[in-house]
This record gives structure tokens, sequence and C-alpha cells, in this order.
């Protein structure tokens, strides 16, 4: 009975963090999709400076969001947000719209991927 | 390289401590749910013991979330006897009454020749010896003689016979064990003496000590202290 009652605990609890990481993930990766928003916008309009502060502010966001999700998610696609970041900040530093705006659009969907692959639908499940 | 070594033994460790809640039955004993279960678990704490790139949590909640499984489905069968049956089957009767039931042999697809074979496992040569054979859950065979086939107990001869329990091992390796000599209301001052009659000085020389329930004391010297008394 108290093995019963510990796995039930444990149980609540595994479901409990899950469904607060996956909330805490979809916030993270909803303000880090914000931010690449107003980069995008930037490279668009050509203001260079903007775009290029805002890029470092990106990365310090993304380091500092992305300290525990190592813990969670797939290594491989930690580590391409990151590749991706850092060829989009000499693009914006070398000011080469095409390539910037391609790389702004391939950081979007690789966030917007994350919540994506954690959300329980059926689509994941099967 | 180093991250490999401490995933393993956070995995092991965790994958042990698991199955030892989990119980004390035997590979061949298990429910087809607990066979599963442990066939599961050695797959899913094997990849990210190897893969670093996949994060230890992807190995170590499915284990969490099976041990809960094993364990919510043991209990309901515990507390259940239609669950029980539905979790774990039926024993399932292959020879009632010295007749095989072959019914019973083509619904399990279990041939004679299994039979025969878990007979002779069971040093049953002669397979008109059985009364009843037991298919049970865990997959072993059950197996009740014919009564004229069955060895002879004292019982049957009107012999009385002792209590026989369980003898307590008091030395093991050299070292006493106050807590079996506890349970047999002895201490260590006894047993010293005892072993004196042995002409054994030292505890620590003997291998192996053990006390029935009769009263009489099994001993024997560390092969080395023999080799040494003898030279």
């Amino acid at each position: 009975m108290r093995v019963f009652v510990s796995a039930l605990i444990l149980m609540g609890l595994i479901i409990g963090i899950g469904i607060w990481t996956n909330l805490s993930i979809k916030d993270s990766t909803c303000q880090l999709s914000g931010h690449i928003d107003r980069i995008a916008r930037d490279v668009r309009n050509e203001s260079w400076d903007e775009a290029l502060i805002k890029t470092r502010r990106l990365e310090k966001v993304w380091a500092e969001k992305s300290r525990w999700w190592p813990v969670l998610l797939d290594h491989q696609e930690m580590d391409n947000i990151s590749f991706s970041l850092a060829r989009l900040n000499e693009y914006v530093k070398y000011r080469d719209k095409s390539l910037a705006m391609g790389q702004v659009s391939e950081l979007k969907r690789m966030v917007e991927h994350i919540p994506e692959n954690q959300a329980v639908t059926l689509n994941n499940i099967f | 390289m180093l991250i490999v070594v401490l995933r393993t033994l956070i995995l092991y460790t965790v994958t042990f401590v698991l199955l030892r809640i989990m119980g004390k039955r035997q590979v061949g004993q298990l429910q087809p749910y607990e066979l599963v279960i442990i066939i599961l678990v050695a797959d899913l704490a094997a990849i990210p013991m190897e893969n670093t790139g996949i994060p230890l949590l992807r190995g170590l909640v499915p284990i969490l979330v099976l041990f809960v499984a094993q364990v919510t489905l043991a209990y309901i069968s515990l507390k259940s006897e239609t669950a029980r049956s539905l979790i774990s089957g039926k024993p399932s009767v292959l020879i009632e009454n010295g007749l095989i039931v072959e019914s019973e042999l083509r619904r399990l697809r279990y041939n004679i020749n299994d039979l025969l074979e878990q007979l002779r496992q069971k040093n049953v040569a002669n397979i008109a010896d059985v009364e009843f054979a037991i298919l049970e859950t865990s997959g072993q065979l059950s197996v009740i003689l014919k009564s004229q086939k069955r060895p002879v107990i004292p019982e049957d001869l009107n012999i009385p016979t002792k209590y026989e329990g369980l003898p307590a091992a008091l030395i093991t390796d050299g070292h006493i064990s106050r807590e079996n000599l506890k349970k047999v209301n002895l201490n260590s001052e006894w047993l010293r003496d005892e072993l004196a009659k042995f002409g054994i000085n030292d505890p620590k020389d003997v291998f192996f000590a053990s006390l029935d329930t009769q009263g009489n004391l099994y001993c024997q010297v560390k092969a080395d202290v023999r080799k040494r008394k003898g030279a």
C-alpha cells in the first residue's frame, strides 16, 4: 500500500511537472518569437544598427531562457538554434538583407517547433 | 566520456532501485505484465546511456512511469480477483484426473512434447504417473502425482518426527552474526565456549558455523587456518 501510494504521488508529480514545463516552454518561446519578429521588422526596414542590438539582446535572452531546456529537450535541437542565432548575428552585422531574412525565418520556425514538439497532440503521441 | 560514465551510473542506480522495489520474483516466475516491464526498462535505460544527445530525463521518466504502472497493476490484481484473472490470466489444467486435456493444449498452442519436456524437468518420466498437471500463469508447470506414485512420507508410515526448523548461521566468513545469536537466545560468550571445544580460540578462524534446532553446532574452519595448523 505504501509503495502504491508513493507510486501514485510520483505519477502526480511527473504529470504536474510535465504540464508546468510545457506551459513554461510555450511562454518562453512566445517571448523569443516576439524578439525575432522585431528583428525581422528592422531587417526588412534596413535598420541595421537596431537589428544588431536586438539580435544581441536575443542571444542573451536565449542563453537565459534555454539554460534548463537541455534537461528536457533534444540537445541537437538546442544546438541548431544556437548555431542559427550565431549566423543571424553575422548576417545582420554585415548587412546582408536576403540572408538575414532567411535566417530570421529559419530561427523563428525552429523556436516555434519546440512547443509544437512537446504539445500533447494525437500527431505527437502517434 | 565522463558524461557517459555518470549517465550509466545514474541509470543503473535508478533501474536497480526500482526493480528492487518492484519485487523479488525471478525471471521465470514473472507475470506477463512484469516481463514486458523488464524488457522495456532494459531498452529505455540503454538508449540515453549511450546517446548523450538525448536528455537523461527522456530515459528516466518512462522508466518511472513504467514503475508506477507495474505497482498499480500489481496492487489492482492484489485487490480484485477479476482484475487478477484479466491481468495475469488463469492457471490451465493440462492433465486432469490422469487424462490429458487436449482442448486446453490446443487452446494454449502447447504440444505434447512441450508437456513431456516440462514433466521430465519435474523428474516425472512417465505421464501415466500424473494425476494433475497445471500450467501456472507464470508459465511454470505444477505436477501432482497419483497417490500411489508419490514418494512415501513419514506420515504414511506413522513414524513420529521431531521439529526441524531453519539452522541459524552464527558465523559467516569469520563474522559473528549477533542478530542470529539473539534470535536463538544465545550470546557470543556461549559461542566462544563452544568453539573452544572444537579447539578454536578465535571466531575469525571460522569460515562457517551454524546451529540447528536440535542444538548441534556445525563448524568449519577457514582453509588457510587448517593449512597453518596442519603445517
